[in-house]
């Protein structure tokens, strides 16, 4: 987030795209009650009537797959109407003319056909955000899990711009993560095109903090997810590392990953529990859960917050900071690391927006990055007067909407688009061993319009068969006027009913996402 | 009983608890934290109730390696250990790995963990080829 959660208490207007806010982040939607009470205004678009609707100002009904037409087509309103921020476009950004121009005909005419949404709807949406004064986005995966997902984010950094809504209280593009620590982890870097702190291999700069603290290390641009399941399948890959994660269930084309993993010379996994995903290891390494250990999280508005050790490891499991110092010492690294505020050292050396976060700042409140140095306060908002960019301005995009991706057709002709419920958990390792949550949602559904229903003959609660080009599945009907026609939602939750049996390698071409959001299927009533 | 507090595991809010553990270490349940800067006192189903699985009887609580016929075993941590690097071992192909090994990672890692999963990856296998689910 650019922004604070705090801060959506005192906003004008909430635009939330692709976010089921109440369900997936319920403190983060006590906010947004919060700034509706003050008077604020509430503008959603999503594909499901979600429960935030119920008390939207404007609701665009949007088909999904299509957000970056929206918003493009908000942004041509703006312009045309006159409505954008010329005194910060001037100031604080470059290449306005460039993305003015590339918006031209993006006129809300255009995008109703492709984006379902009314054209005088779009309009509404940019006006409303153009005008008020504080404005906020929210997303989540609803604009991530598309092949459109970098375009898109651009596209809302454009509008935000445009209008210069950001780099003020309640303002600003704030997406809103799903897991605890998923921001944390990407400022660590457990990617394969950054150093921890989002330092990039190939800077020379990079090489020279690094070697300092490390010696010699691996410094090129590595393989995503995908890539690797790949990669394994060409026989190049001979050896895999799973902490923490369930790629049989969370991973599109489940087949495809269940193939890789069969053909996986040697797989070690770290977890809680035998996974879907251990099921296919070599050597599964025992991991303690987060009551169980110290260490930090970092939130979605960028705040490093403890975590502590409640209760004695369970059983002979071990913590994975632990399992991982007792790994490097084996595999012949100098390392000796006693406690987690001690590699936090180490990342207040190497990690420049880390460097004033200790374990001891924060035993009552956690710190906001960037955070230079031990007596620096941290940072709540983000791009204060100039864009953390070199030279310090904002610069525009250009980000064309076209058709790709998957789908619809003949044979497959509805799209389905998966999420979570508020009781379970992603794959459900921990939720679905909890009996108070599990007993609110024990089993996989197929959310489907009662139109949609009535036409295939389907009734409320019976199982139906839904199939994709991959694969196919059941699940229990769960029949609603709460979503679109022609479109399906399941949540990926449950191993009985794997969705990412369904979806498809459709990839973001720059940043590799996958199109989780969009698959085409058939639905029909289980025999 | 003790009451600690901590940060709620499950999604990015970062709600702050406390824990309310029994001498004898039984988990009792959980209270929130009424001055959080996010949570103010308030959580949901998960923060409430999420901990649940703590001391589920599937929990892990040894290593466990592979026998001839397909099934698990139990051993200790140092022949698990000592499987681990032998097979990462053989599986290294030169200088650089990142063709050969891969690491995925996890957002419900701490940031220490994931700084030394990094620092693991690059450094102890040599590989550039560490992703999470963020991807996702």
């Amino acid at each position: 987030m650019t922004n604070t959660i705090e801060e959506i208490g005192d906003a004008d207007l909430i635009f939330v795209i692709g976010s089921n806010t109440t369900e997936q982040h319920p403190l983060v939607a006590t906010r947004i009650f919060e700034a509706l009470d003050k008077g604020a205004k509430l503008y959603v678009a999503d594909p499901r009537r979600i429960r935030l609707t119920d008390f939207a100002h404007g609701y665009a009904p949007i088909e999904p797959g299509t957000n970056l037409a929206m918003i493009n087509a908000m942004i041509h309103v703006i312009i045309e109407e006159g409505l954008q921020d010329q005194k910060f476009i001037d100031e604080r950004t470059n290449s306005y003319d460039i993305m003015k121009a590339s918006v031209a005909d993006c006129t809300p005419e255009w995008a109703e056909p492709i984006t379902k949404v009314p054209a005088e709807t779009i309009r509404d949406f940019a006006r409303t955000y153009a005008t008020s004064d504080k404005a906020m986005i929210l997303y989540t995966m609803g604009v991530t899990q598309h092949v459109t997902a970098t375009r898109s984010i651009c596209a809302l950094a454009n509008l935000a711009m445009l209008t210069g809504h950001v780099g003020r209280p309640s303002t600003g593009i704030n997406p809103l993560r799903g897991q605890n620590n998923v921001q944390g982890s990407g400022d660590m870097a457990t990617l394969p095109d950054y150093l921890p702190g989002y330092q990039r291999p190939e800077w020379p700069t990079t090489w020279e903090r690094f070697s300092k603290a490390w010696g010699d290390f691996s410094c090129l641009r590595g393989k995503v997810m995908s890539e690797m399941f790949d990669l394994i399948d060409e026989g190049k890959m001979k050896a895999m590392y799973i902490v923490g994660e369930n790629p049989v269930l969370s991973d599109p084309d489940q087949n495809h990953t269940i193939h890789a993993l069969k053909k996986l010379p040697f797989l070690v996994v770290q977890d809680l529990f035998l996974t879907e995903t251990a099921e296919y290891a070599d050597i599964v390494l025992p991991a303690s859960s987060w009551l169980e250990k110290d260490g930090t999280y970092t939130n979605t508005e960028r705040r490093v917050q403890l975590i502590r050790k409640v209760i004695e490891p369970v059983g002979n499991s071990k913590p994975d900071w632990i399992i991982l110092n007792e790994l490097m010492q084996r595999m012949g690294l100098d390392v000796d690391y006693k406690s987690t505020s001690e590699i936090m050292d180490e990342i207040n050396l190497l990690v420049p927006t880390y460097a004033g976060i200790t374990h001891e700042r924060i035993q009552e409140v956690g710190i906001q990055w960037p955070c230079p140095d031990k007596n620096h306060p941290g940072t709540p908002i983000l791009h204060v007067g100039q864009f953390r960019r070199q030279g310090g301005k904002g610069l525009f995009t250009i980000n064309n909407f076209e058709r790709e991706g998957e789908r619809t057709s003949e044979e497959f002709p509805f799209i389905m688009t998966t999420g979570r419920v508020t009781h379970q958990y992603h794959t459900g390792t921990m939720t679905r061993k909890v009996w108070t949550l599990h007993r609110e949602y024990p089993h996989g559904f197929v959310e489907i319009n009662v139109k949609d229903a009535e036409a295939l003959g389907i009734k409320e609660h019976q199982m139906v068969r839904v199939t994709s080009a991959r694969g196919s599945i059941t699940a229990m009907a769960a029949i609603t006027d709460r979503i679109n026609e022609k479109t399906i939602f399941m949540p990926f939750h449950f191993a009985e009913s794997p969705v990412n049996r369904l979806t498809g390698q459709h990839l973001d071409p720059l940043i590799k996402i996958p199109e989780l959001k969009v698959t085409a299927v058939r639905i029909e009533v289980e025999k | 009983m003790k009451r600690l507090e901590t940060t709620c595991g499950y999604c990015g809010c970062g709600c702050g608890i406390y824990v309310n553990v029994a001498d004898d270490g039984t988990l009792l349940g959980i209270t929130p934290s009424y001055n959080h800067v996010v949570s103010q006192g308030k959580l949901c189903s998960k923060g409430w109730h999420g901990f649940g699985f703590v001391r589920d009887s599937r929990r892990l609580v040894n290593p466990l390696v592979r026998n001839e016929d397909g099934s698990f075993r139990e051993t200790t941590w140092e022949d698990a250990y000592d499987r681990v690097v032998a097979g990462f071992k053989a599986a290294m192909t030169g200088e650089d790995n990142t063709e050969s090994i891969g690491m995925l990672s996890s957002a419900r890692c701490t940031n220490e963990e994931n700084f030394l999963m990094a620092k693991f990856a690059r450094k102890a296998l040599r590989t550039s080829s560490i992703d999470h689910c963020a991807r996702l």
